[in-house]
């Protein structure tokens, strides 16, 4: 789930259920790309089967474990 | 007769990303992974109002501000004949086709307008059509100009992208393909409504959960802007060229690309 959060950080403004997620690629990113000063970033990549907005508890009917990408 | 086609920019001017897109909606294509509704930065100038006020109404009633909006213009593609013995291309208008209305909020949808994305957003046989109007006020709250767009349904939605390193405001895109608009000046039906006004949309302020990703993912640092694109073979169509029985077939939702700090990364491995 994404929340778009009021300025206090707690309130969600929006929220987006993201339903059946996939990694299917993960790269190393430049600390440039990644607007960063002197970190390491990984940019994951996900495909995603369908969305809805709502409440939390909207989105506990529908979500289901997501698929991950192994490393070996 | 009539054996080639033309789009009206043929003349050399760049494609807009929106234009793209209506073709694409016609066409039935799905393009994933790339832009969905806003145009890249560099892009041919959509005509968004930035001055003033901007507001949104649905069945009659005021549903919400507004950041931008461009489209529902009516167009035709230029049909152009085969020359004859005067080798003049002999030329008139094809079909009339509505370009998509975008929207763009940089405040929190609430009220019918959030109810009508969030019912868009499910898979169903029969999606819901509404009729509004996109309203620009003068400084003062006045009515100066007036978009009415009636029958539409819901196209595309873009979320906003979210960056924790920067401040600025975000926005969330909607695409309408209405069925008839009209273009009006201001009327006395109501004034602009400062009371509506909601949360506004930060790009810093965002909270990502992916169950068993926990960890990772409340650390993120960078969400790609993605959406979801409501194809139907009708779309883009309108006025005669509409099919009543036509409803959308596909509801495709685009990659979701996240940035973590290699430091929070290892749950994605495990």
């Amino acid at each position: 789930m994404l929340e778009y959060l009021a300025p206090d950080l707690q309130t969600a403004l929006l929220t987006v259920n993201l339903f059946n997620l996939g990694i299917f690629r993960i790269s190393p990113e430049s600390a440039e790309q990644a607007g960063g000063e002197g970190m390491a970033f990984s940019r994951m990549e996900m495909y995603c089967e369908s969305v809805s907005i709502g409440t939390a508890m909207e989105a506990d009917a529908r979500r289901l474990e997501p698929a991950r990408l192994r490393r070996d | 007769m009539a054996n080639n086609h033309e789009t009206p920019n043929h003349w050399g001017y760049p494609a807009t990303r929106r234009r793209f897109l209506a073709q694409a909606g016609a066409a039935g294509a799905l393009a994933l992974g790339g832009g969905w509704i806003r145009p890249a930065h560099g892009a041919q100038a959509m005509r968004f109002v930035t001055s003033g006020l901007i507001g949104l109404e649905l069945d009659g009633a005021f549903a919400g501000h507004l950041s931008g909006f461009s489209g529902g213009i009516v167009a035709g593609d230029v049909v152009v004949e085969k020359p004859g013995a005067d080798l003049v291309q002999r030329k008139h208008v094809g079909n009339p086709r509505i370009e998509p209305i975008i929207i763009e909020t940089s405040q929190a949808p609430t009220g019918p307008f959030y109810d009508w994305i969030k019912s868009s957003l499910q898979p169903q046989a029969a999606f819901p059509r509404k009729s509004g109007a996109v309203i620009e006020f003068d400084a003062t709250g006045q009515e100066v100009r007036r978009h009415n767009f009636s029958n539409a349904t819901i196209v595309a939605v873009e979320f906003p992208s979210c960056d924790s390193a920067r401040r600025e405001v975000s926005s969330l895109a909607v695409s309408l393909a209405p069925e008839h608009v009209s273009h009006t000046g201001g009327t006395d039906k109501g004034g602009y409504s400062a009371a509506a006004k909601s949360g506004r949309l930060m790009q810093s302020a965002f909270r990502l959960r992916i169950m068993g990703l926990e960890q990772a993912t409340v650390r993120a640092s960078r969400i790609d802007a993605f959406g979801v694109k409501i194809v139907s073979a009708s779309a883009g169509d309108a006025g005669y060229a509409r099919d009543y029985t036509r409803q959308p077939s596909t509801v495709a939702t685009s990659h979701l690309v996240v940035t973590i700090p290699d430091a929070f990364a290892a749950p994605l491995y495990a």
